[in-house]
């Protein structure tokens, strides 16, 4: 079995091969490539170039529906499955067996029992879907794929939200699989779980193959170094900003955190470590399992948005245009939303407030838009984004809370954004972002918290922060300095 | 003003200009102050609606909540007669009103003092027991003359043989006044149950105001044993008050256009209905809370995008609550104005599919069912094509059972011609 895709957009030239009854492991961070490269395979998109080759035949694949029938499947963290049909109908879903028109639901059970019996899994056939733990999902899933006569198994991420135990059933399930001859492409962040269950390993980064490493090779320094082993941009350089006192302390629950003004603090960790729900709890819009919030020596009442902002907090959301912006409303009415309700003549709108604020915001943060009115969703990313910083700018916050501060933002309007967070930093403003981009934290962050797995596996200051050190706290690794 | 809405004035305009032309009894000074009044009725609820509308939600309810808030009105206003031991006798009759008398009158001797308006006069006739209805009281040369609001025709005879014994029966009512303010408040108080429903139990809207519809209807027929209520004759003058003209307004040309006048030159008059001025200051008010205050703008922000609406620290549910809550506080207006309006309210019918008038008003007028879009004037205006487009099939002469085609037709190809602009717009936009 052999495929080739050179030349994808978030891929630069990648080659994987496999062969039957080989486990495949891919790794790489955040953004690498890794995800594309499996929906290409499955046939969720198309590459712009290179080609996919099955049993050294050419394939191509319009549909996820195209690459189950040539016998790929896909397993990722959002479940393909109908969670109010059981299993056995989820198992058979559109290939029903039927007699005179009619399911036969005796046959339907058959089957279905021998497929979960063939992944390990012991549930009932007519058991709904929606009662099974995620682990089952999956395990049903994989059954289902291989019902279908999958011969290669991608899993994307898959013990990302399994408890141990249910790792370890999954684990004796891809030994099964490889001993089925079926091929297994393994996506995980966990280097452990690569180290033990992959006979092969292809690193990627930047979207082109930083490596591969054969059976006997594989070690977690060799991994981590070809995750890493990259040019650090030059495209901000880092400027410490000296911290004063201290202005939002987090305490009790999982989380201590303390930053202090004019602090940059980054928040790394893999996707998943409970980064952003950090920030979303902070800013009250989960609540906190326990655990205090203060700003200021102030404390702010858990669970509330208004407590928060009233509060002097801050938060600007990873995605934007979901959580962030109004994105048929002006850029006016973007920008001055979250501080009209404190303008002098609230309840009223003030039309010459509104005015002068807005244009406040183009001008300090350089947003480039035609007109004030125009809807927010005819904007660039980076110009989008810089109205949702200047909606809470307008309001002077002492915290800022940034969540992905940059994705979706091309380079040029990237760096802006940097310099402005440098600004707000030399301000007062205590400011604390998560990011996946390594270059990122590197380019802003006076301290980085590293999470994993929803609690803080780390922390570096100053000389000590580095990739190598990032990614050791990130994917778990004990050593800890 | 956007396109949109200068789309639906246009549509107002153009059916105006096309009933008047077919018929021009269409601007008849009675017609244009009914067309007014319907207006104002229903333009209140297609507000209220469109507030939850607004908010991305629906209010199926409020035909339902008219009914129920105008039974409500009666059963707490509760017209009732007491009978006293007071005793009268009639002596004379004038049929006719006549020299001091508005109304056709009887004079009563030994008149107890106080006789008011509503108390009632029983007498045995030749059908039995006959209630005479008072409007005043007067002295007229020392003698008890009191105005009746019944045909006397009858008595005349009667009185010129002798004089007819009555019994005096005392009308006692709640204060319609206060009676309103409770149907208001107990309005609010259902338009807040939903509001908490949708935000903390976190039910569809549909649903929530489904169950109300259903329910309300139902309370309407239970409290009533599914009857007729009405305050009868009871409460004329608050009655007059409520549903008269406020003032006149001078109209030129109609009266020429609708056969009233010989010449182009004379102007007629036209009443202009109290729940016209009502619906001008629920309009003033709504329009300002929308567009001139922070919690409108709020309002529509949390419709456009709840969630992106509670990452901006907006008090959302409190939002979507007070949406509900104005929508059941205008439906207890329209409630208590449609009765006082019709005089009774028939609880299995009242103000049936009223809450589809009113949405279909509201996105005639520019709001959105998505959500975050809405013009208060030009919900208006959807209210006023809606009566409009009935009062021209009444006029016109076509049969009553085409008005829902037309008006489900008219609805369908103004949404329909609202997309394509949108479409075009975008279109063209994309282009440049």
């Amino acid at each position: 079995m052999r495929r080739r895709y050179p030349g994808v957009l978030a891929l630069d030239d990648v080659s994987i091969r496999v062969m039957p009854g080989e486990v495949l492991a891919v790794i790489g961070e955040n953004g690498a490539g890794k995800s594309t490269l499996m929906k290409i395979m499955a046939g969720v998109t198309e590459p712009d170039s290179g080609e996919l080759r099955m049993d050294g035949n050419r394939v191509r694949f319009a549909s996820p529906a195209e690459g189950i029938n040539a016998g790929i499947a896909l397993i990722h963290q959002e479940l393909n499955l109908h969670e109010h049909l059981s299993v056995a109908e989820n198992l058979s879903l559109g290939r029903e067996p039927h007699r005179f028109g009619w399911i036969d639901r005796a046959a339907m059970k058959r089957t279905a029992a021998a497929q979960l019996a063939r992944v390990g899994l012991s549930v009932a056939p007519e058991t709904e879907l929606g009662e099974l733990s995620t682990a089952a999902r999956q395990m049903v899933e994989i059954a289902k794929a291989l019902s279908a006569g999958a011969r290669v198994v991608i899993m994307d991420e898959p013990t990302s939200s399994l408890s141990g135990d249910e790792s370890e059933r999954l684990f004796a399930l891809v030994e099964q699989l490889r001993r089925d001859s079926v091929s297994v492409i393994y996506i995980s962040h966990r280097l452990g779980e690569v180290r033990r269950l992959a006979d092969r390993v292809v690193v990627l980064r930047d979207g082109r193959t930083a490596g591969e490493l054969g059976r006997d090779e594989i070690d977690h320094d060799r991994m981590v170094s070809m995750m890493v082993g990259r040019d650090i941009s030059q495209l901000h350089t880092r400027r410490p900003h000296p911290p004063g006192a201290p202005c939002l302390e987090v305490s009790g629950g999982r989380i201590d955190l303390s930053v202090a003004r004019g602090e940059v603090v980054g928040i790394a960790g893999l996707v998943g470590s409970g980064r952003t729900e950090l920030l979303e709890t902070i800013f009250g819009i989960r609540r906190s399992a326990g655990g205090t919030v203060a700003v200021d020596g102030n404390p702010v009442p858990p669970g509330s948005v208004r407590a928060a902002v009233l509060a002097g907090m801050a938060l600007v959301p990873e995605d934007r245009q979901r959580c962030g912006l109004f994105l048929e409303s002006s850029v006016s009415e973007n920008a001055t939303l979250a501080a009209i309700g404190d303008a002098p003549a609230s309840p009223w709108v003030d039309r010459v407030w509104q005015r002068r604020a807005t244009a406040n915001v183009i001008e300090r943060l350089g947003v480039k838009a035609a007109s004030r009115h125009d809807p927010i969703v005819e904007l660039s990313g980076g110009n989008q984004q810089k109205v949702a910083f200047g909606k809470w700018w307008l309001r002077d916050p002492k915290v800022l809370l940034l969540d992905e501060p940059t994705r979706g933002v091309d380079v040029g309007a990237k760096w802006e954004i940097y310099t402005l967070l440098d600004g707000l930093a030399a301000e007062g403003l205590a400011i604390v972002f998560v990011s996946s981009e390594m270059e990122e934290i590197l380019a802003l962050a006076d301290r980085v918290v590293v999470m994993h797995e929803g609690e803080v596996r780390g922390e570096l200051v100053g000389e000590a922060i580095s990739e190598q050190a990032i990614i050791r706290l990130a994917v778990g690794d004990d050593v800890c300095n | 003003m956007q396109l949109k809405n200068i789309g639906i004035f246009a549509l107002l305009v153009l059916i105006v200009v096309t009933a008047t032309a077919i018929d021009g009894n269409f601007v008849s000074p009675a017609n244009v102050k009914t067309l007014i009044r319907d207006t104002s009725l229903y333009g209140l609820i297609s507000i209220g609606v469109a507030m939850v509308i607004i908010t991305g939600g629906i209010d199926l309810s409020i035909g339902s909540m008219v009914a129920l808030c105008g039974v409500m009105l009666v059963q707490v206003i509760n017209v009732r007669y007491e009978s006293s031991a007071e005793r009268a006798a009639i002596v004379e009759v004038a049929a006719e009103p006549r020299g001091p008398f508005a109304r056709p009158a009887v004079r009563l001797e030994d008149s107890p003092a106080g006789l008011r308006d509503g108390d009632r006069l029983v007498y045995r006739g030749t059908i039995g027991e006959t209630s005479l209805h008072v409007a005043r009281t007067l002295q007229v040369d020392e003698q008890t003359w009191v105005e009746c609001r019944d045909s006397l025709h009858g008595l005349t005879a009667a009185a010129a043989a002798g004089a007819i014994p009555v019994d005096v029966q005392r009308i006692r009512y709640t204060p319609p006044l206060v009676a309103c303010v409770a149907v208001l408040a107990f309005a609010a108080a259902l338009g807040l149950i939903h509001g908490i429903l949708v935000t903390r139990a976190r039910l569809q809207p549909f649903v929530v105001t489904l169950c109300g519809l259903l329910i309300y209807r139902g309370l309407a027929r239970v409290w009533t044993g599914d009857d007729q209520v009405g305050l009868m004759t009871a409460l004329s003058e608050f009655k007059s008050r409520v549903t008269g003209a406020a003032f006149q307004i001078p109209a030129p040309l109609i009266g020429r256009i609708s056969g009233r006048a010989d010449d182009w030159t004379s102007v007629v008059w036209v009443d202009f209905p109290v729940t016209g001025i009502l619906l001008a200051i629920v309009t003033i008010l709504a329009w300002c809370f929308l567009n001139r205050t922070v919690w409108g703008r709020h309002l529509l922000a949390t419709g456009e995008n709840e969630l992106a609406a509670r990452y901006s620290g907006l008090p959302t549910r409190r939002l979507i609550t007070l949406a509900y809550v104005i929508s059941g506080l205008l439906a207890g207006l329209a409630g208590i104005l449609f009765t006082l309006e019709w005089n009774s309210v028939q609880p299995g019918s009242t103000g049936n599919f009223y809450e589809l008038y009113a949405i279909a008003a509201a996105v005639l007028g520019g709001c959105s069912l998505r959500g975050g879009r809405g013009a208060i004037l030009g919900v208006i205006a959807g209210a006023a094509v809606m009566r409009c487009l009935y009062k021209a099939i009444v006029v016109l002469g076509i049969p009553q059972e085409w008005e829902m085609v037309i008006i489900g037709a008219a609805l369908l190809s103004s949404v329909l011609l609202d997309e394509s602009v949108r479409i075009y717009r975008s279109r063209v936009r994309r282009a440049l």
